[in-house]
């Protein structure tokens, strides 16, 4: 085992997104001269890049009969190809089988083995999603079938699913907020992780985040519920039903009104805050940031979350800070204003898209 | 040994790039030699001549991963197999390292591929769709944006979200 956590981790993502330039191709010299020093970082951003490299070229091998996920039609993706068929294609990933008739029959039998095992076959549900995401900095309002709508913040993906019994949403990432039709006959139900919201008409906002989901009631009443991770699916390696639909009737845990507030953790804790900041929690539909004692760390979190340009902390004193502000999320200028009265702190634009802030008093940060 | 020459040939390259990510994939079912791996790799690459390496960071890289995959392989018919195969010289070397182990390494590729393709089932459809439309059909990016009716911005980062999961899959693999 590692002793570290790299996948989810920032250099996974750096090493996929670069992984995926350099399959774009054209890299540009001043994009060359990047990866140069981003691999030159750290032996950690090498191994990175060569295991993405390395996952991206065994999908060269995707079988020709996986489909392409219907992305207009009722039916949801349908990728589950994976047939007994598949053995007819077992050349492609044995170009030299010259070689293996070296080999004695019980290891090609082995092989035989290996290929039948891997025929599982999964079920699949049928429902018409229609999926919306959001650029860094983008936010998009988007008006459903029955008039509801959802106000989507920068960085964030989700899918609907509406059919006659249910109005189903799905939360992949990010931020949104909820204005839902009363409909009594079809409730409007969000999934975000392990958590769920049930209502049936009212104002909400979600926001996942990390592993947390944080649900606040701006107007009528939200039921909230989590649905743990069963030991079935931690044997599969598979995680939670995360990328699924919200299908199951959510037992309901905690009945949330409005000006309240509940967080659901990954592992399916649930807490409720009496006293929401409605204020704060929906003030990014302006693009204003509220923060109250907040720590750098977490406003230049923020910040990031709605552009290109980044703040980067090293020093971790420095991005334990406290600072209560409330900001326009593009005007990194008024940031850098505010954090120029605090002495210790020196701001470091890099580039175009980088500024460091470090701390004058310890500045090769910890 | 051979200061590893640049220029690299393209076609030549598309060809040794299964056996040298075969090869690094092997590492990382093992993750303390990946790590070895890398360590290797990072410190032959600092002592490139620098203005090279800035102008073709990824394909030197490349280089030296199959450079040390080469004398892995070299290394280990050294020790290993000789006495066993007696024609060995004729065998490509990298792809046949300890004919067990290439076996094994094919086996797992297989099934690697089968669970990255489950991954693709359940991850969010967009990111699927774009990486089907890459890797089957072999469409560009800017086709792939095209197609999807988004920019090839938005291809850029669904390609490495899908990949993003893909890597958490593979390593709940192992």
């Amino acid at each position: 085992m590692k002793n570290r956590p790299v996948t989810g981790s920032r250099v996974s993502d750096e090493a996929a997104s670069w992984s995926m330039r350099l399959d774009a191709g054209n890299l540009s010299s001043s994009e060359q001269e990047q990866l140069a020093k981003w691999l030159t970082e750290s032996p950690d951003h090498v191994e990175e890049l060569l295991i993405m490299n390395a996952l991206w070229s065994t999908l060269d091998n995707i079988g020709q009969d996986i489909s392409l996920p219907n992305l207009e039609s009722t039916d949801v993706v349908h990728l589950d190809s994976i047939k007994a068929t598949d053995i007819g294609n077992t050349s492609r990933f044995f170009p030299n089988m010259n070689i293996f008739k070296k080999l004695s029959i019980a290891a090609t039998f082995t092989i035989g083995i290996a290929i039948v095992l891997l025929s599982t076959v999964t079920n699949n549900k049928n429902y018409h999603i229609e999926s919306y995401a959001t650029e860094t900095g983008e936010q998009r309002n988007i008006v459903l079938g029955d008039g509801s709508t959802i106000l989507l913040n920068t960085q964030s993906y989700l899918e609907v699913a509406y059919d006659e019994n249910v109005r189903r949403v799905n939360i992949i990432e990010g931020e949104a907020l909820f204005s839902v039709v009363q409909d009594e006959n079809r409730p409007f139900r969000v999934g975000a992780g392990v958590a769920v919201f049930e209502a049936i008409g009212t104002q909400f906002n979600v926001n996942r985040k990390h592993k947390d989901v944080t649900m606040t009631v701006i107007e009528g009443v939200v039921s909230v519920s989590s649905q743990p991770q069963t030991t079935s699916d931690y044997a599969r390696g598979e995680g939670s039903d995360d990328r699924q639909m919200p299908t199951n009737v959510p037992k309901t845990e905690v009945v949330v009104s409005a000006g309240q507030a509940s967080l659901v953790k990954s592992d399916g804790t649930l807490a409720y805050l009496k006293e929401a900041d409605i204020y704060q929690t929906i003030a990014w539909k302006e693009r204003v940031l509220v923060f109250r004692d907040a720590t750098l760390g977490y406003i230049a979190e923020e910040f990031n979350r709605y552009n290109e340009t980044k703040i980067v902390i090293t020093d971790k004193e420095l991005a334990q800070t406290r600072l209560t502000a409330v900001l326009h999320a593009h005007r990194l200028d008024a940031l850098f204003e505010t954090l120029q009265t605090a002495t210790h702190i020196h701001i470091d634009k890099v580039g175009e898209y980088k500024v460091f802030l470090r701390n004058v008093t310890n500045p090769k940060g910890v | 040994m051979e200061e590893p020459s640049i220029e690299p040939n393209a076609t030549v390259l598309e060809d040794q790039y299964d056996k040298v990510y075969g090869f690094v994939l092997r590492r990382v079912r093992n993750a303390s030699d990946a790590q070895d791996l890398a360590q290797e790799a990072y410190s032959r690459l600092l002592g490139m001549e620098t203005r090279q390496f800035i102008k073709q960071p990824a394909a030197y890289l490349y280089r030296i991963a199959s450079n040390l995959t080469y004398e892995y392989a070299r290394n280990k018919h050294r020790t290993v197999s000789l006495q066993e195969f007696e024609d060995i010289e004729n065998i490509d070397i990298l792809s046949s390292t300890g004919t067990e182990e290439a076996l094994d390494d094919q086996v797992y590729n297989i099934r690697l591929l089968k669970h990255l393709e489950k991954s693709l089932k359940s991850m969010p459809k967009m990111y699927a769709a774009v990486v089907v439309l890459r890797k089957r059909d072999g469409m560009s990016h800017n086709e792939i944006a095209e197609r999807l009716d988004i920019s090839t911005h938005t291809v850029h980062k669904y390609l490495t979200r899908a990949m993003k999961i893909c890597r958490e899959a593979s390593e709940k693999f192992k």
